[in-house]
């Protein structure tokens, strides 16, 4: 988990201060490009390459920068002296994405976070590895973000909420104080969690789902209130 | 200040001032959510922590000494700290709307709260011992009471009124004109339509529409929202009105 600011209490909170280092962003699709745009302009990484799997490689290159097969990385950007960030398509998260990230982590890569400079995190919150916060989020106190996460802009996490790892939370959704949402899941644009509700590992909320009780996993939600669509 | 981008348009309660010395009333969540955003986009000092003498549960609190409320104007005199009350919807604002009016008797003045990335217009009314979290935007001639949560990225409309005790979850979104009246409370994600009225005491739940006024001391919830036939003093457990 990282720690986003080590200020003591009093001091004004500062963009988190990650440590500047030199990214190859392991994916070559759209994703990977959104990834690209912010690391470049509004983090302190410098985004060096791009990585993809031998049968996705179409071109040497990518957004101007070189693109290597997913077999050489660890022989021509060391895991000791560059970090990794993997970005495949959020609707791959729970399971391309996951076993993607697992290679790079089992090569012995450290994985960039990223939190935008006008998302607002108080110091309190902490977020794990691989894990992307876009423009206008809020995490609030003692908020707990794992792996492997996207929150998508202007959403709000809560106080002392916890997102699991390999989630994908889409634009605007609210979660009120002490929700939680389980491993794996999509959380829809304009949903919303009631406080203390928590979300099982693996489920779908479609957008605008209105969650006032706990879900049971692996299942697709929809409405207001949420009712079950089908098994995943 | 916090981070990202100040906005340009600053309501008094945004400014930079020396700061106060403040006493925070609770000893739950809500009070060390309120000590995270006192230390961090305030120039106040938070310098105790209180309650009432039953409640307390150790002698200090996020590092801070705890007094009791009983004792509070002996060891903070009223004259040089200011209080903010920080307790949550309990009791459908009853406990928090108990606490502000103890140590408003107690000749205290409490200090209210707008965050640093809430955009209020400056000619925005705002009470005492209100609370107004990032992402909030607070328009045009909106007024907000005395002892009021107002949410993250919540947004209040033109020329809304937000009446004392009340508490609005995270994105709420209260259109234009409307009145929400005393201690009601406004669920995560919930909706209120341009021009109506939700009376006092009413539940409105996590994500309901509400598009006709509503009548007081009752439970809403969907879209549309319709009442559920629920007094929400028995859901709330207040006792004693």
């Amino acid at each position: 988990m990282t720690r986003h600011s080590e200020a003591p209490p009093g001091a004004a909170q500062k963009i988190p201060a990650a440590p500047a280092g030199r990214v190859v962003i392991v994916g070559a699709g759209e994703w990977a490009a959104v990834v690209f745009e912010h690391l470049r302009h509004d983090s302190p990484y410098e985004p060096v390459a791009f990585c993809a799997a031998e049968e996705q490689l179409s071109a040497d290159g990518y957004r101007g920068l070189p693109l290597v097969p997913l077999a050489d990385l660890a022989r021509t950007y060391p895991p000791d002296r560059y970090l990794a960030f993997v970005a495949v398509a959020p609707s791959q998260l729970s399971q391309a994405g996951r076993r993607l990230y697992a290679t790079v982590k089992g090569a012995g890569y450290t994985c960039a976070s990223y939190i935008s400079s006008r998302a607002f995190a108080l110091r309190t919150a902490r977020i794990g590895e691989n894990t992307f916060v876009h423009q206008r989020v809020a995490l609030q106190h003692g908020v707990r973000v794992g792996d492997n996460v996207v929150i998508g802009s202007g959403t709000c996490i809560g106080h002392s909420a916890v997102v699991a790892d390999d989630c994908f939370v889409g634009p605007r959704v609210a979660t009120a104080g002490f929700c939680r949402i389980g491993r794996g899941c999509l959380v829809g644009a304009n949903s919303c969690v009631d406080a203390a509700v928590s979300v099982a590992d693996g489920c779908v909320l479609r957008p605008g789902t209105v969650v006032l009780k706990d879900t049971r996993p692996h299942l697709v939600y929809t409405g207001n209130p949420a009712r079950p669509e089908a098994q995943v | 200040m916090g981070v990202g981008q100040l906005t340009e348009v600053r309501h008094p309660l945004q400014a930079l001032s020396a700061g106060e010395r403040v006493v925070i009333v609770g000893t739950g969540e809500t009070a060390a959510v309120a000590f995270e955003y006192f230390c961090h986009d305030t120039p106040h000092e938070v310098v105790a922590f209180s309650a009432e003498a039953p409640f307390i549960e150790a002698d200090s609190y996020c590092g801070l000494p705890v007094v009791p409320l009983d004792e509070l104007a002996d060891a903070y005199p009223a004259a040089a700290t200011r209080v903010f009350v920080a307790v949550a919807l309990v009791q459908l604002n009853r406990v928090r709307r108990r606490l502000y009016r103890a140590v408003k008797a107690a000749g205290f003045d409490c200090v209210s709260y707008v965050s640093s990335h809430a955009v209020v217009t400056p000619n925005v009314k705002i009470g005492e011992n209100s609370f107004v979290q990032e992402h909030a935007a607070l328009q045009y001639g909106a007024r907000v009471g005395d002892n009021v949560f107002v949410g993250s990225g919540t947004c209040l409309g033109y020329r809304s009124v937000v009446e004392d005790d009340c508490y609005a979850g995270p994105h709420v979104t209260v259109g234009d004109f409307c009145r929400v009246g005393r201690a009601s409370f406004l669920g995560a994600n919930s909706c209120v339509a341009d021009g109506r009225l939700v009376a006092e005491d009413c539940i409105i739940g996590a994500g309901a529409v509400i598009l006709k006024d509503t009548a007081a001391r009752q439970v809403y919830l969907g879209n549309p929202a319709r009442p559920l036939g629920r007094d929400s003093f028995e859901t709330f457990g207040v006792t004693g009105g």
